[in-house]
């Protein structure tokens, strides 16, 4: 995850809301050490460099994270898919400028991408890696994922009137305190700060963004033959629970707006913002698009 | 399995070698001739998880079998492992919940062994009943906090016939096996091994005394029972004196284990110490501590120190050991490891050693040269040394090699990396830092103190 986590707790106790924070946060550290793929003996590190057939026994926790990642794979068509890891080692420096990939190498990560790469065995908590090579990247789920878990915690703490700062793109609310109508939320438009795209108070569920800097490219995992794209500049979602809604960030980077809007159609407690496509300069606030529960909203203006 | 014989045999070698300990992991993953063995998990605070976890992570055809948890805090930490055990019960895992270990020891016929994972002053106590019942332990470090109750457990073991392993589980971490091995015994690149530092330095943030969630606290009669004055006492004890060590104990202890294992498991002739209660309030035992131990070895003096933190997290964890040819830097913290040539010796001497693939160069000393007929003296930065890896990873949960050496060695086919006489002398020594810390004096020890 590399991220930093924050919350806001309201609570009169101010030591014992610090007390559930660090219970929380050493759960955020737990996690990290089984789900990110730079620690050498973590499950997703593990499963990052099985053999082909290999049966590697996760956690119950990364068990749990990617049997989300599946179902969100599927809900989006693709659009979501943590085996992207080939590809962005194939097309991305670490800066995430754009590298010239061989045919071969082209070709080797398209092939390595795909959950089918992937058994999850139901019946115990073991994960089969069906193509050596398969690259893992929870980069888009995993956030999430996480502060459930933050969340889970601060009710078993009866500090449920809290809210869960999973980096500074996803957001969770454990509950909304009394007193107030919801979290007061404002989404900014990246390319130029300065402009409030909307704002609003977040009551249950959780919000995520995505998007990208300057020069940065994105890869759709749909097209991976295609190779990085500058592409969208940045998706928000809303979704009941953290995990969907880090996941569907992620995929409407990429989804076409027809595609979002079938989604969130789908899906009535979804919602979605993106701006489009940054080719020439600054994009405007009457550019965004706005999808399900925020459709045809009239955002307050600043 | 037809070819169960082989594998055995495998796992032998393995575990000599320490390289293959990732490969007999996988080896354990098919094994349908493994004789199961029952184990039962004896404190599920945040160290018994770990445990529990790293054999979770064995499979599901590991043969290893929880049959039961005990744990005093029965609205914490016994009711969340009980669940998780019982979410594994397709493994063949049972989550009995006890909160006293006499029962537990009373009514689980079918036990092989124990896993001790409880505050340091139990221990003892806790080691000798699973003997007493005829059972093998695995008992978490700090093996007590007291050298006489240590001395016990040793005993006890020999008397019931039982293994016990203690939990200093880089003993079985292919990295260490390897440096230890490889880098410094067969290659000897490191020459004669002169001085030895370490540090555990942790931030103050993970330092903050534990708390719990209202109305989940333990009983006061059953703390008072079990030797806690409060809650918070059972949550913090490790800062207590008369329950745990503090930070030398707590961290120093698994690095200081190192020194003496590299050096051929030689014991210290003295050490000196400084340290306090110096920033943390209400806490009994010192929370930063210096130490310096001289090592007597065959080679000659080795001279060692080692400084533990409490306030902040520079550098984070390591052992360095320094010899007159070379430098290894290792930490159990994933992929760090190091190993410098002195610039003054010949890039041929390692040379046959990259060759063999025991080492790999990753960056070559840069010299200045000399060249014939120059008339002048080329001043520039001194030599950079040069920078080697070692060509092994750690691919399993840090204390999985561990159990599994336990369970192997129950089974018959390995040998302890971390019996109770090796404990022993580690204990000895990090307790001595605070008895040293506590004079205000060097401590001289004899080699009969780390005897039992």
């Amino acid at each position: 995850m590399a991220t930093v986590f924050e919350l806001f707790i309201v609570e009169e106790d101010e030591s014992y809301a610090r007390g559930g924070a660090q219970a929380a946060f050493a759960e955020v550290d737990r996690l990290e050490m089984e789900m990110s793929r730079f620690i050498e003996n973590s499950d997703i590190a593990r499963l990052n460099s099985a053999f082909s057939s290999e049966i590697v026994e996760v956690g119950m926790e990364v068990f749990d994270c990617l049997s989300r990642a599946v179902e969100m794979c599927e809900q989006t068509g693709g659009a979501f898919d943590i085996s992207i890891g080939a590809l962005y080692e194939c097309w991305l420096n670490e800066d995430k400028t754009v590298r010239q990939p061989s045919e071969e190498e082209v070709a080797r990560a398209c092939q390595l991408t795909g959950m089918n790469h992937l058994k999850l065995d139901t019946e115990s908590f073991g994960v089969e890696v069906l193509s050596e090579g398969l690259q893992l990247d929870l980069g888009g789920i995993g956030k999430g994922f996480a502060a459930e878990k933050v969340a889970e915690i601060l009710r078993e703490w009866s500090l449920g009137q809290a809210l869960v700062l999973a980096g500074a793109s996803s957001v969770l609310s454990v509950s909304v305190p009394d007193g107030m109508s919801g979290w007061p939320i404002r989404l900014r438009n990246p390319s130029c700060p300065s402009e409030i795209l909307a704002r609003f108070e977040l009551t249950k569920g959780a919000l995520s963004g995505s998007g990208r800097q300057k020069g940065q490219h994105i890869i759709d995992p749909r097209e991976a033959g295609i190779g990085p794209v500058e592409g969208r500049l940045a998706a928000w979602s809303m979704a009941d629970d953290a995990v969907t809604a880090d996941a569907l960030s992620t995929a409407f980077m990429v989804l076409e707006p027809a595609e979002i809007d079938d989604y969130c159609l789908a899906n009535p407690q979804t919602a979605a913002i993106i701006i489009p496509d940054d080719a020439s300069g600054k994009s405007q606030r009457t550019q965004a698009m706005c999808f399900g529960q925020w459709r045809g909203i009239n955002w307050e203006s600043d | 399995m037809s070819n169960g014989i082989d594998r055995r045999k495998f796992m032998r070698s393995s575990a000599a070698a320490g390289a293959g300990l990732v490969l007999a992991n996988r080896a354990l993953g098919q094994a349908d001739a493994k004789k199961d063995i029952n184990v039962a998990l004896l404190g599920a605070g945040a160290q018994g998880q770990v445990l529990m976890n790293a054999i979770f992570k064995l499979g599901r055809d590991s043969g290893i079998k929880f049959r039961a948890v005990c744990d005093i805090w029965e609205k914490g930490n016994l009711s969340r492992v009980s669940r998780t055990l019982k979410a594994y019960g397709r493994y063949g895992h049972a989550g009995t919940a006890y909160v006293d270990y006499q029962e537990m020891l009373e009514k689980e016929k079918e036990l092989d062994a124990v896993l001790v994972a409880t505050p340091d002053f139990w221990h003892a106590e806790h080691t000798i009943a699973c003997f007493d019942k005829g059972l093998h332990v695995y008992c978490e470090k700090e093996m007590s906090n007291s050298i006489e109750s240590a001395k016990n457990m040793v005993l006890a073991g020999r008397k019931a016939e039982k293994l016990l392993q203690i939990g200093h589980q880089r003993r079985s971490n292919p990295r260490y096996i390897y440096c230890h091995d490889k880098v410094i015994n067969e290659a000897n690149l490191l020459n004669r091994i002169t001085n030895i530092s370490g540090q555990w330095h942790r931030s103050r943030e993970a330092c903050v005394d534990l708390k719990w969630p209202n109305g989940k606290e333990i009983p006061k009669e059953t703390l008072k029972k079990f030797g806690y004055d409060s809650m918070s006492q059972f949550r913090n004890w490790r800062w207590y004196k008369g329950l745990g060590g503090g930070p030398i104990v707590d961290l120093g202890s698994h690095q200081i284990d190192v020194y003496s294992w590299f050096l051929d498991n030689a014991v210290p002739s003295s050490v000196m110490a400084s340290g306090g209660v110096d920033y943390w309030k209400d806490h009994e035992w010192y929370d930063n501590a210096i130490a310096i131990f001289e090592f007597p070895t065959k080679k000659g003096l080795v001279r060692a120190t080692y400084e533990t933190l409490t306030t902040n997290s520079s550098n984070g964890y390591y052992e360095l050991f320094m010899g007159d040819q070379g430098t290894l830097l290792i930490s159990e913290s994933a992929g760090r490891g190091e190993l410098y040539r002195e610039s003054w010796v010949e890039e041929a001497k390692w040379d046959p050693w990259v060759q063999k693939g025991v080492v790999k160069l990753e960056k070559a000393s840069v010299k200045p040269e000399a060249k014939a007929g120059d008339d002048e003296v080329d001043v520039r930065e001194s030599a950079t040394p040069a920078l080697y890896r070692m060509p092994i990873e750690m691919k399993v949960p840090y204390h999985q090699p561990h159990l599994v050496n336990f369970f192997e060695s129950i089974r018959g086919n390995q040998t302890l990396n971390c019996p109770g006489e090796i404990g022993y002398e580690t204990a000895v020594m990090v307790l001595k830092v605070n008895e040293a810390i506590a004079a205000g004096r060097k401590i001289e020890l004899k080699p009969e103190d780390f005897k039992v």
